[in-house]
């Protein structure tokens, strides 16, 4: 009964020449492409079903990856809408005009009045000398000495506002230009320095989130090793079997590597979900302190680059963490 | 086929598992190992099967010598022969179709030339009808002819069988050993490290009987001595299994 098949023994001609003939029998290299690609697939998917025929240990992996991957992601949203808000500071930037000294009062009001019709320039002050003496009085504490001065030693100055168009770094820069050649103006000033200052701070602030990124992208890597390591480990004997029937390393390297791919994906489906719950949980104070500075300020959420971003980086640090761990711990697992 | 010339085999330990090894199995032919436990059977199976390499000494496969073999080549050599063990090593969250399918699914055949092949090895060990089952629903004997299913689907020169009726009884092991038999009439060269004497002494195979690590016997069961000294041997160290 066993060997009911007997028939099919007898013709060992054939099979024996295929023995002798090919050093190795196997299947032509296109056919073994498409198995190949097909393997995938089939890994793709068995590895996503054994991440669910766990949920509650899958979850809580993901959930950890998303935590390390929500912080920065989170940050970079929070710097985001900073810099919104920075923009509207931008629009304060100023430019002071100091007169030559002996220009006539009459000639210097004139002027002030030529520039406040100007478009591109939202406010106009003019402050005369003794304006400015009695401001520096004030100001400085050299009150006393002050009185000892023969004459006032200041100029005439007018501080300009630039309106909202001409407001960026840039058109402040071309207007100061223009306005140093005006006959009037001894020198003119472009008050940017807090501007500067404040962009520093953005540029530090997104170092520092680069650097948490960083960090917790190793954080990642880590976790979704020592995942993949257990996984590993609980499919031991599996490996050895494979091995021993001939499997080459890439062949039990590949369903780990979706493994990694999988537990970066969720992970990073999860932290954007935390981000925008976040974001939701702010809207409606953000919104009621805005509107009390009389603000136009909304709170922006993660653009599609940047969740694409989020994405593939979550995969590529799962991909990353699983190849890093099966290539340590698969060398180890030999049959025998 | 397979060529053993002075090969010793000691592990880290310090124990010589194989001393000075000679023989020379040619293609076609089969042959059984025997010897008690601690003979060394299982270590000289593992240099065939790369699981092992030697201290010393050369192993050859069809005229190809093992050490030669680096780590990236170690799979494709072990495609070239089917390997049997006593514990079946079966995966048990397979179906039987699965795992007989795993050496074809591994050297990339197509699903159809696959299914064609895994039916055709399930036939010839007769469990086409089980194939969907799982391992754990079949009996020890059944089992271990899924592991032979396996071993075989990829057509395989050389089957290696280590204790492969360890756990069956009389009838199952001889309709195992018949099995191995066929494959051989086919030109599969077999070597089967068995300590089962009397089933071995039926058979009227070339038996080479290992101890203490080195070859003492090597000839056909016909010879009284041989099974004699060999049964002597098995009756004073009864092998526990």
């Amino acid at each position: 009964m066993v060997f009911r098949s007997s028939k099919k023994l007898q013709k060992p001609k054939r099979q024996h020449s295929v023995h002798k003939g090919a050093k190795f029998s196997g299947p032509g290299f296109k056919q073994q492409f498409l198995t190949w690609f097909r393997h995938h697939q089939s890994e793709i998917k068995r590895s996503l079903k054994e991440l669910l025929e766990s949920p509650g240990a899958t979850i809580m992996s993901m959930t950890v990856l998303a935590i390390a991957l929500a912080l920065p992601a989170g940050l970079q949203v929070a710097l985001k809408n900073s810099q919104q808000l920075s923009q509207g500071f931008d629009n304060a930037s100023r430019i002071t005009l100091y007169i030559h000294m002996g220009a006539k009062s009459a000639v210097v009001e004139t002027l002030s009045q030529q520039l406040s019709k100007r478009r591109d320039l939202s406010k106009v002050q003019l402050i005369n000398p003794e304006e400015g003496l009695k401001e520096f009085e004030q100001r400085s504490g050299f009150g006393d000495a002050l009185q000892y001065l023969g004459s006032n030693p200041l100029p005439y100055v007018i501080i300009l506002t630039p309106s909202n168009q001409y407001s960026d770094v840039n058109a402040s820069q071309k207007l100061l230009l223009e306005l140093q050649q005006l006959p009037l103006v001894d020198k003119a000033q472009l008050d940017l320095e807090w501007v500067k200052r404040l962009q520093a701070i953005m540029t530090l602030v997104q170092q520092g989130i680069d650097a948490l990124a960083l960090l917790f992208g190793v954080a990642v890597l880590l976790i979704v090793g020592n995942t993949i390591r257990l996984a590993i480990h609980s499919h031991r004997d599996e490996i050895k079997v494979v091995k021993l029937v001939g499997a080459t390393n890439g062949f039990i390297r590949r369903p780990f590597l979706y493994t990694g791919i999988w537990y970066g994906l969720g992970g990073a489906l999860l932290a954007w979900f935390m981000v925008v719950a976040a974001l939701a949980f702010l809207e409606s104070p953000v919104e009621k302190l805005s509107m009390a500075y009389g603000s136009g300020f909304q709170l922006q959420s993660m653009a599609f680059d940047e969740v694409s971003y989020l994405l593939f980086s979550g995969m590529l640090l799962g991909w990353l963490g699983a190849w890093i761990s099966v290539s340590r711990h698969i060398r180890e697992i030999e049959p025998g | 086929m397979i060529r053993f010339n002075q090969v010793s085999k000691r592990y880290e330990s310090g124990h010589e598992a194989l001393h000075q090894v000679d023989f020379h199995l040619k293609a076609g032919e089969m042959s059984f190992l025997t010897g008690h436990s601690g003979a060394g059977k299982s270590t000289l199976l593992k240099l065939i099967s790369l699981m092992e390499r030697p201290t010393e000494g050369q192993v050859f496969i069809a005229g190809q010598n093992l050490s030669g073999v680096g780590p990236s080549q170690i799979p494709y050599m072990r495609r070239r022969m089917g390997i049997i063990f006593q514990d079946h090593q079966l995966l048990f969250d397979r179906t039987v179709f699965d795992n007989v399918a795993l050496p074809l699914q591994i050297s990339g055949y197509s699903p159809k030339e696959m299914a064609r092949r895994v039916r055709a090895a399930l036939d010839k060990v007769g469990l086409l009808s089980k194939e969907k089952q799982k391992p754990i629903m079949l009996s020890g004997g059944e089992q271990q002819r899924v592991g032979i299913a396996r071993a075989v689907v990829n057509k395989p020169q050389i089957l290696l069988a280590d204790e492969p009726t360890g756990n069956l009884d009389p009838e199952l092991s001889s309709e195992i050993m018949r099995l191995f038999e066929q494959f051989n009439d086919v030109g599969v060269t077999l070597l089967v490290a068995s300590h089962d004497l009397s089933l071995i002494a039926k058979m009227h195979h070339r038996i080479l009987t290992l101890k203490g690590g080195q070859i003492i016997a090597d000839g056909f069961a016909k010879d009284p001595n041989q099974v004699e000294m060999s049964a002597n041997v098995v009756t004073s160290h009864p092998e526990g299994v």
